[in-house]
């Protein structure tokens, strides 16, 4: 029988995918220093799913390549090898590169990621070493630096490191990398990794000047004298670190140590092996990612319960209907609340459904941070709070960029450099907190740092530059704050890989406002700044107050509602730039009348008439005038602007039970056009007819 | 074919660089002293070119200057053919823009090897 299993290819492809996410969250939490056995069981068994896999599907390189990996988790998980920072490096390297494999075998291309073999070199000198350990072990004998000599004499040329950093002017004297890099290529197997992060503004770089260095990985039976030789008119204009692997560290134990010459550099030996943060490798892994949603059997079994009670009510409404007469109306309206009820359940499940936990917008977020301090020399502390938060899925997707986009941000200019912390006094180890949390039937995400906070005469002296901001006007703390949301506006100066990659605040402002959520900023000098996005729970059902404005009738959001009151004559003051206010317990509240913001008539003479109906936006409350309270009941939101266009003070639009439209008010907008001066101007021009 | 200029006021170290870098497949010009050098070097584009130290009229390292700036020697592998080995004149030359060096006295290895380093 012949059967194709390329039908199963995708199920493997979308297993490996998640199995990868796992390894690469267990790999977070390896630590040389305190091993956790279940940590690298978790890690060893998704190398060994991947490599079963891969073997009964016929990939058999990823099978060759995966064994290795496997190896050595084996060889770890056995006690066999110490953990060393190297191998958790070398885990990392290859989660990405397997990612990357992943992908193209998704993409029907047979081709293999260039490192793969690189890597699984890696891995045979660090197994290589495992052979020797498994020697001394054997041997009995007690380790003494004769027992180890030979070992490191085998091991002498085996695996080199070099890190090279040329003197700026070697160009000139016609010395090109490419010769002496060619010249070490001829002695072995040569990787070459240039790094770029020492190169200037563009407006100061100098074409004969060299700025790149390079990180060179050379496996090779060679001295570390012939290395150098390669370098010898070089070396001393440039730096050149000569390291071996530091897998010959793990066999030795410390008291042999200083009999290795070349094995006394921790931090540089494997520490070349970094890896370096691929934006383009981040965003890839995410079209397998959401073709397809997993729900928990739990919200199918409570939608399934549902639709049987529903199916129940419905039976009995419909035997009602058949032989109806009026001393049955009680029961029949009995079982129209029910219907409601059950509707509302049913709605409230269905809706579960499409929520997931927040971590998987969060979930590239360690890895991130933890590559991106490495690569800027920043030390920070990641602590995620409420992961398991759940959002619309739809919102989720859309939330990951910002979000990612403001841990750069945070990581890049939040955060000062080890050197800069000491000096103002600061621990070293800087604190960065993303957590997200229910708020009154919204969600909340921050993004909190210890940092520099806004540097606020900066972006004053940025807005006012890029006309963004009038020069002479007085801006307040906050005012001064939400300029870096304005369109076009970047403080940055170096345009690093890191951020400032024209993607400014204001495409992070308008995505989150496009959720019909909101971003703010709040931040104080040199104690760090804290972004946070508040974000409606789904899309597009929301509880509303209907509200009636005139003969209209509009809805509000509950969660926005605080409270509802009638006030008495006398309890309004009007302040001198003619806002009205009135006490509410200890707090003054400005009034705000809707008929005027939304140019109605009304037939409320006095305040007193009306209801207020008092609203939260940020920090502040507001008293919203209205003329009536009407029902309160479940919205379907309609989009307004895919419909017709975006109305100012109006979130979406809905259908009432009457078959009416009513529009969704936006207090936020209101508010924002309220507290504006422009507004206020209008507004005294042109009194309302009322 | 890659060209290579050798300048030295030695006529035997002439002979002997010209031949030997013949028989490694090399098209070799070569000039007495400096001045002849730089005429030399401004009448045809070199791939290299080996200079002795100390010569009558122009010295090595005020040629490797004058190479330097010309455009078409600005990145040129500029070697110096020196006895000296103590790093005074080597850092010397590499502050006028020298490559690298070759300790006479040398073998033919040595220099192919030498030249090879640069020249591929």
């Amino acid at each position: 029988m012949d059967i194709d299993l390329k039908q199963f290819h995708h199920v493997f492809i979308e297993e490996c995918v998640e199995g990868l996410e796992v390894m690469e969250t267990e790999l977070l939490k390896l630590n040389p220093g305190a091993v956790d056995s279940e940590v690298i069981n978790t890690i060893f068994r998704v190398a060994h799913s991947i490599k079963g896999g891969a073997g009964t599907f016929g990939f058999n390189q990823l099978t060759e390549f995966t064994h290795v990996a496997e190896a050595l988790l084996d060889d770890l998980r056995a006690g066999k090898l110490t953990l060393i920072d190297g191998h958790i490096r070398l885990f990392f390297k290859t989660v990405d590169c397997l990612r990357e494999w992943i992908l193209r075998l998704a993409s029907d291309s047979e081709s293999i990621p260039e490192e793969a073999e690189a890597l699984k070199l890696q891995y045979n000198s660090f197994l290589q070493v495992d052979e020797y350990q498994q020697q001394i072990l054997a041997s009995n004998e007690e380790i003494t630096p004769e027992v180890v000599l030979p070992i490191i004499n085998h091991l002498e040329g085996g695996y080199w490191l070099i890190n090279f950093i040329p003197g700026k002017d070697i160009l000139k004297q016609g010395n090109e990398p490419r010769l002496m890099f060619a010249e070490l290529q001829d002695m072995g197997e040569l990787k070459v990794t240039p790094k770029l992060t020492a190169i200037p503004r563009w407006s100061d770089v100098l074409p004969e000047d060299i700025y790149v260095s390079w990180d060179l990985e050379l496996i090779s039976q060679v001295s570390e004298l012939q290395i150098k030789e390669a370098f010898e008119w070089v070396e001393d204009d440039s730096t050149i670190t000569i390291t071996h692997s530091s897998a010959i560290q793990a066999v030795i134990p410390a008291s042999c140590q200083n009999i290795v010459p070349t094995a006394d550099n921790k931090e540089s030996t494997l520490a070349v092996l970094s890896t370096q943060v691929s934006p383009q490798k981040i965003t890839n892994n995410k079209s397998t990612e959401t073709s397809s949603i997993r729900v928990s059997i739990d919200k199918v079994d409570a939608l399934i319960n549902m639709v049987g009670e529903l199916v129940i009510t419905q039976a009995m409404l419909g035997e009602l209907g058949q032989d109806f007469s009026a001393d049955k109306l009680p029961a029949l309206k009995k079982g129209l609340i029910q219907l409601s009820q059950h509707t509302r359940e049913m709605q409230d499940s269905v809706m579960k459904i499409r929520m997931l936990p927040i971590q998987f917008a969060f979930n590239r977020i360690p890895r991130m941070v933890r590559d991106l301090s490495e690569q800027l020399g920043k030390n920070v502390l990641l602590r995620m709070h409420g992961e398991e938060t759940e959002l619309d899925k739809i919102m989720l997707e859309k939330l990951s960029d910002p979000i990612v986009h403001l841990v750069r941000n945070a990581l890049d200019h939040g955060i000062e450099t080890i050197e800069e912390r000491k000096l103002t006094g600061k621990s070293d180890v800087a604190c960065l907190d993303i957590s997200a949390f229910h708020q009154g039937g919204e969600i909340i995400v921050e993004i909190r740092d210890d940092g520099r906070g806004l540097n606020r005469a900066k972006i004053h002296a940025k807005a006012i530059e890029k006309g963004i901001a009038k020069e002479g006007q007085h801006y307040n703390h906050s005012q001064i704050d939400e300029l870096i949301f304005a369109p076009g506006f970047s403080t940055v100066e170096t345009v690093s890989d890191i951020s400032g990659r024209g993607v400014g605040m204001d495409v992070v402002k308008n995505n989150i406002e496009s959720l019909g959520g909101d971003i703010q900023v709040e931040s104080n000098d040199g104690e760090g700044s804290c972004f946070s996005i508040r974000l409606p729970l789904t899309l597009s059902i929301m509880d509303g107050q209907l509200i009636k404005i005139g003969n209209k009738t509009y809805v509000l959001p509950i969660m926005s509602i605080i409270e509802s009151l009638q006030l008495k004559d006398g309890m309004v003051t009007k302040l001198a730039d003619q806002t009205e206010v009135f006490k509410l317990r200890d707090e003054f509240i400005p009034i705000i009348r809707l008929y005027q913001v939304l140019n109605h008539e009304t037939s409320l003479e006095r305040i007193s008439d009306g209801l207020l109906v008092v609203v939260e936006s940020g920090a502040n409350k507001y008293g919203l005038l209205v003329d009536d309270l009407a029902a309160q009941q479940q919205v379907v939101i309609k989009n307004l602007e895919d419909n017709f266009m975006k109305v100012g003070c109006v979130s979406g639009a809905t259908i009432l039970g009457n078959g009416t439209v009513a529009l969704i008010l936006d207090i936020t907008d209101i508010i924002k056009r309220i507290t504006s001066k422009q507004y206020l101007q209008q507004s005294q021009r042109s009194p309302v007819a009322a | 074919m890659k060209r290579i200029l050798a300048v030295d006021d030695s006529l035997s170290i002439r002979e002997m660089v010209q031949f030997t870098l013949k028989q490694a497949g090399y098209h070799v010009d070569a000039a007495v002293d400096g001045v002849d050098g730089l005429a030399k070097a401004k009448t045809g584009q070199f791939d290299l070119i080996i200079s002795d130290i100390n010569m009558p009229r122009m010295d090595g390292i005020s040629l490797i200057r004058h190479l330097r700036n010309e455009s078409t020697y600005k990145f040129t592998p500029i070697l110096m053919l020196t006895t000296e080995s103590g790093s005074d004149i080597k850092m010397t030359g590499k502050s006028a823009g020298a490559t690298g060096w070759i300790v006479k006295p040398f073998n033919p290895e040595k220099l192919i090897a030498t030249v090879q380093k640069v020249l591929r």
